[in-house]
C-alpha cells in the first residue's frame, strides 16, 4: 500500500505541476493584457466620448489662456468658490469665431479645440513622471495668436449691423491679423443659448470668414487680370470694346447701369470694374484656362492650417455654356468663394504670387516663456511677379480714381477692388478686397457684408478701418 | 525557490508592509487636506495582530510557510488603502475584517493539526456544504443581481464561499479513497474511455450543482470557479485529460443553455462581447472600469488622483480598477505578481506534501484562489465575461477574507508536514 502511495504520489506531483503552470499561464495572459489595456488601448479609451475624466481634469487643472499678439487677453479660467475652473471670454462675442467655444455639453470648437493639448495641460512633459508630477502643480499653457485685438474688434465694431466677414492678413509672413465673423455668439453664455443658437437661421455658430461662401462678385476681377496676363491670353495693350452689353448666344451680359466704356484696356476695364471686358476675357481665354486659373489659387482645397474652412465651388465650366463662362468671368454664376479664400488671392496679389501659408497661433507659452513657435510657411506660388505687379498698379488706380475711392487714406498707398455679389435671396452683398502700402504691402484684406447693396460702401469702409489700424495710423 | 521565510525577517516585513500602508493612508489624507490619527492607530494594530498571528502559528507550526502570511498582509494593506480611499465610512469595518482574517487563519491551522480527520468526515462536510448552499438558495438575498447573501441582523454573509471549500475538502477525500477506480477505464463511449458509472456519477451531480448555482443565484462567477476547481481537481487526482476536456465543453453545453435561457446571462455575456453598443446602459459599469484602466496608464495618476467613483461598486468587484488606475499598469502588475507569488506557494506546499488527500486538498485550495483571481481580474479588464467574484484579501467584504484566511491557514498547516504522517 505505501509503495503504491508513493508512487501515486509522484504522479501527482507532476499532474499539479501541470495544472500551476496553466493557471500561471492565465495569469501571464491577464498581464499581457493589461498592457494592451492600459498602454497601447489607452489613447482609444481616453479620448472616447462616454469617457468624462477628460473633463474632471480639466476641471482641477487651470487651462492657459488665448493671448493676442500684443498680450491682450482674450481668454482665460478662472477658479470658482466651488474649486473648479470657469472659462471666462474677455471681449464676448467678438473673438467667438476663433476662439471657439469650450463647453462641457457641447465640445471645443477653434483654437479651444485644435489646441487643447497645449491649453489643458494634457500634454504637459511633467506627465510622464507619472503620480510624481503631481508634486508641482501643473498648469496648462497659453497660446498666443496673431490676432492683433484692436484690428479685430474695430473691424467687428465697423461691420456693424451687417452679416459678414472680415479677414486681415500680413501677406508676407501669412499672419492673420483680424478674423471676423457676424452674426456672433456668446461663448460665455454657450450652454444657456445653445437651442436658440442652432435654430437660428442665420446660423451664428458658422464662422463666415472661413465657411461662408459666397459669389465673389467683380473682386475675383483682379484675380482674372492676373492670371490672363501671365498666361498670355491678353497684355496690358491689347483694348476690347464696350458696348454696355455682351450677347452670348441667348444669354445677354451688361454693365452695371448699362454704361457703354468703349475701347477700353485691361487696367481702366478693371478700374471701372467693366462687365463686358472680364466676360470675354474669360471666353477667351476658354473653359480649360480659367480653371487653371481657380486651380492655381487653390480654390478647390480647404486651407490646411485654418480649421474647418471650406473650399471655394468652381462651377464645372465644361459642361456649361458661353454665357456661364463669361459670369463666372465677373464673379458670378455657380462660383462661390470664402473671405479667407479672397484674402489669399489678394495676398498673392501683395505679394508677387508668392502666398505664406495663413495661421492663428505664433506661439505656445509656458509662465510667459515661449515652450514652441510657429514660423511663417510656404503655402503656394502662382502667376509671376511681372503680373503681379501690373496688377498692383492696377488696383492702385482703382482706388486713386476708380470704384474705390472710398478707402483712399491720406499719406498711404492703397490697392483694392470692389465687387457686388448679386444674391437672388435679397439685396446684393458689398465686397472689397485690398492691400496696403502698395510698395511693401503689410497687410491684405477681404470684407464682405451681406445684403449691403451695390456699391463699396460698408465693405470698403471695413477695410479703411483695418488698413488704418494695422498701418498704425 | 526559497524554502521559507525566517519568523525576524517576516516581522521585519509586517513593519516593511505596515509602513507601506501608514504611506497610503497618509496620502488620502494629503489629498483631503486633513489629518487624523485614527488610521494610523488602526494600521499599527493591524501590524502587531499580523505579529502576533505570526508568532502563534510558527508555534503551532515551526516548519509552516510563512511566505503565505507575508503576500496576505502585502494584500490586505492594498485593499485597506484603497477602501480608505474609495469609501473611508468602511475602513475600520474592513480592518476589522483583517483582523478577524487572522484569527480565522489561527483557528483554521489549529483545527487542521488532525486534518487527516477531514478524510473521515468528507461525507458529513460534503452534506454541510450542500446544507449551506441550501441556505443560501433559500434564505438569499439578492445583491447587484445575485442571489447569494444571507442577511442575519447587521451582518451579511455569502455561505456560497464556504460551501465551496467544503466541497474541495470532500472532493479532495473522494478522489483520493477512489484513486484506483478512477485511474482504470473500464468502459468506452465511442472513442472516449470513461471510469465506472458509479464514479462518474458524483461528477455528474456536481456539474448538476454548478448549473443550479448558475440558475437559482444568477451567479456565473460561483459556478464557474466551483466547476472548475472541481475538474481541475480530478485532473491532478486521476491524470487524465479527459476530464478537463469533458468538464469544459459540458460547462460550455450548460453556459449555452442557459445563455439563450436567461436573460441576465445573455446580458452579461453580450456587455462583454461588445460593450461598446450600450456603454452609458448596461456595460455602463465595464466601460467605466475600462476607462479607469487606460487613464492610470504606465504609471497611474497617483492615489487620491484618479476617478475610480465613476464605477459602481468599485470597492467591491472592481477594486483592482482603481488600484490600475490610480497606481497604474506597474501597480496593477504589482499586485498580480503578488497573487502569483501567493499562487506559486500554493502549488508548491500541495507538491511538497508526501500525503495524498494533503497534497489534494492543498492544490484544490490554490487552484480555487487562483481561478478566483482570474475571474475576477480577468472580469474588471474584459479579459473574460464578469462574474460577481471578489479580489481575496483586497475587496472590501467580510466573508471573503474569512474564507480565504481559512485557505491560507489549511495551507499553512499542511506545509509544515507534521501533519503529513499521521495515520489515518
Amino acid at each position: 500500500m505505501l509503495k503504491y502511495d508513493l508512487e501515486s504520489n509522484y504522479r501527482q506531483r507532476k499532474n499539479i505541476y501541470n495544472v500551476a503552470i496553466f493557471l500561471l499561464l492565465l495569469f501571464a495572459a491577464i498581464a499581457v493584457y493589461l498592457c494592451y489595456v492600459q498602454i497601447f488601448n489607452a489613447d482609444f479609451l481616453n479620448n472616447n466620448t462616454h469617457n468624462r475624466r477628460s473633463y474632471f481634469f480639466a476641471d482641477s487643472i487651470k487651462r492657459g489662456a488665448i493671448i493676442d499678439r500684443n498680450g491682450v487677453v482674450l481668454a482665460h479660467s478662472v477658479k470658482a468658490a466651488d474649486g473648479k475652473y470657469y472659462r471666462i471670454y474677455d471681449y464676448g462675442a467678438a473673438f467667438a469665431n476663433i476662439t471657439g467655444y469650450y463647453s462641457k455639453k457641447y465640445g471645443k470648437t477653434g483654437i479651444e479645440a485644435q489646441y487643447d493639448d497645449q491649453l489643458s495641460g494634457a500634454n504637459n512633459s511633467l506627465l510622464v513622471f507619472g503620480p510624481i508630477a503631481r508634486l508641482w502643480q501643473t498648469e496648462g499653457a497659453d497660446v498666443v495668436l496673431t490676432i492683433d485685438a484692436r484690428v479685430q474688434l474695430n473691424a467687428y465694431n465697423a461691420l456693424g449691423r451687417y452679416n459678414g466677414a472680415a479677414v486681415a492678413i500680413n501677406p508676407q509672413t501669412g499672419e492673420i491679423l483680424a478674423f471676423v465673423s457676424k452674426p456672433e455668439f456668446n461663448p460665455n453664455y454657450l450652454d444657456d443659448s445653445w437651442q436658440s443658437l442652432i435654430n437660428d437661421k442665420n446660423s451664428p455658430l458658422i464662422d463666415r470668414a472661413a465657411q461662408g461662401l459666397y459669389p465673389p462678385g467683380s473682386t475675383i476681377k483682379a484675380m482674372m487680370a492676373a492670371e490672363s496676363l501671365h498666361y498670355g491670353v491678353i497684355d496690358q495693350e491689347k483694348t476690347m470694346d464696350c458696348a454696355g452689353q455682351l450677347k452670348i448666344g441667348d444669354y445677354e451680359l451688361i454693365d452695371d447701369n448699362h454704361e457703354v466704356h468703349g475701347k477700353i484696356n485691361i487696367k481702366d476695364a478693371l478700374i471701372d470694374s467693366c462687365n463686358i471686358f472680364f466676360g470675354q476675357l474669360a471666353i477667351d481665354s476658354g473653359r480649360g484656362k480659367t480653371l487653371s486659373y481657380f486651380r492655381d489659387f487653390k480654390f478647390g482645397q480647404s486651407v490646411p492650417n485654418v480649421l474647418n474652412s471650406v473650399s471655394a465651388v468652381i462651377p464645372d465650366l465644361h459642361k456649361l455654356g458661353d454665357g456661364d463662362l463669361a459670369q463666372t468671368g465677373i464673379g458670378q454664376g455657380g462660383l462661390l468663394v470664402t473671405p479667407l479664400q479672397m484674402a489669399l488671392v489678394t495676398a498673392a496679389i501683395a505679394n508677387d504670387g508668392v502666398v505664406e501659408l495663413p495661421y492663428f497661433v505664433s506661439s505656445i507659452r509656458v509662465n510667459d516663456k515661449a515652450v514652441k513657435t510657429f514660423y511663417p510657411q510656404r503655402y503656394f506660388s502662382v502667376a509671376d511677379k511681372d503680373s503681379m505687379t501690373a496688377v498692383r498698379d492696377m488696383m492702385e488706380a482703382v482706388v486713386k480714381r476708380g470704384t474705390g475711392t472710398s478707402v483712399r487714406i491720406p499719406g498711404v498707398r492703397v490697392g483694392g477692388k470692389t465687387g457686388t455679389a448679386q444674391n437672388p435671396h435679397g439685396e446684393s452683398h458689398s465686397w472689397f478686397v485690398g492691400f496696403a502700402p502698395v510698395d511693401n504691402p503689410k497687410v491684405c484684406v477681404a470684407v464682405i457684408a451681406e445684403n449691403a447693396g451695390y456699391g463699396a460702401g460698408i465693405a470698403a469702409s471695413v477695410a479703411r478701418q483695418i488698413i488704418i489700424d494695422t498701418l498704425g495710423r | 525557490m526559497i524554502s521559507n521565510i525566517s519568523i525576524s525577517k517576516a516581522i521585519g516585513f509586517a513593519f516593511f508592509i505596515g509602513l507601506i500602508l501608514a504611506c497610503g493612508l497618509l496620502q488620502v489624507l494629503a489629498i483631503k487636506d486633513r489629518f487624523v490619527l485614527f488610521p494610523l492607530i488602526v494600521a499599527a494594530l493591524i501590524v502587531f495582530s499580523w505579529i502576533l498571528v505570526l508568532l502563534v502559528a510558527s508555534k503551532l507550526y515551526p516548519k509552516g510557510d510563512r511566505s503565505i502570511l507575508c503576500l496576505s498582509w502585502l494584500l490586505c494593506a492594498v485593499g485597506l488603502i484603497f477602501v480608505y480611499r474609495l469609501k473611508p465610512e468602511l475602513f475600520l469595518l474592513q480592518a476589522l475584517w483583517v483582523v478577524t482574517g487572522g484569527a480565522a487563519f489561527l483557528v483554521a491551522a489549529l483545527v487542521s493539526a488532525k486534518i487527516n480527520r477531514f478524510f473521515r468526515y468528507k461525507y458529513l462536510i460534503a452534506i454541510l456544504g450542500i446544507v449551506l448552499l441550501a441556505v443560501a438558495l433559500v434564505f438569499g438575498e439578492e445583491i447587484n443581481g445575485s442571489r447569494n447573501w444571507v442577511i442575519i441582523g447587521p451582518v451579511r454573509f455569502e455561505p456560497f464561499e464556504f460551501a465551496r471549500l467544503l466541497m474541495v475538502i470532500f472532493l479532495a477525500a473522494y478522489l483520493d479513497e477512489r484513486r484506483v477506480l478512477f485511474a482504470a477505464p473500464d468502459w468506452k463511449l465511442g472513442f472516449v474511455r470513461l471510469p465506472d458509472k458509479r464514479i462518474l456519477a458524483p461528477l455528474v451531480v456536481l456539474w448538476g450543482m454548478a448549473m443550479l448555482v448558475l440558475i437559482v443565484q444568477k451567479d456565473l462567477g460561483a459556478a464557474l470557479l466551483f466547476f472548475a476547481t472541481a475538474v481541475l481537481l480530478m485532473y491532478i487526482g486521476t491524470g487524465r485529460l479527459i476530464y478537463v476536456l469533458g468538464g469544459a465543453l459540458v460547462f460550455f453545453g450548460g453556459s449555452i443553455v442557459c445563455y439563450l435561457l436567461y436573460w441576465h446571462v445573455r446580458v452579461r455575456v453580450d456587455i462583454w462581447l461588445n460593450p461598446w453598443l450600450d456603454p452609458d446602459g448596461r456595460a455602463f459599469q465595464i466601460v467605466q472600469s475600462l476607462f479607469a484602466f487606460a487613464a492610470g496608464g504606465l504609471w497611474g495618476t497617483g492615489i487620491g488622483f484618479g476617478h475610480p467613483s465613476l464605477i459602481p461598486e468599485v470597492h467591491t468587484d472592481f477594486i483592482f480598477a482603481a488600484i490600475g488606475e490610480e497606481l497604474g499598469l506597474l501597480g496593477a502588475l504589482a499586485v498580480l505578481l503578488a497573487y502569483s507569488l501567493l499562487i506559486t506557494r500554493a502549488f508548491r506546499i500541495a507538491m511538497l506534501s508526501r500525503n495524498n488527500f494533503l497534497s489534494l486538498l492543498s492544490a484544490g485550495l490554490a487552484c480555487f484562489l487562483a481561478l478566483q483571481v482570474f475571474l475576477i481580474i480577468g472580469g474588471v479588464t474584459k479579459f473574460f465575461p464578469l462574474t460577481g467574484v471578489t479580489m481575496p484579501f483586497v475587496s472590501y467584504g467580510g466573508s471573503s477574507m474569512v474564507s480565504t484566511s481559512i485557505i491560507l491557514g489549511i495551507l499553512f498547516a499542511i506545509s509544515d508536514g507534521e501533519c503529513n504522517y499521521v495515520e489515518i
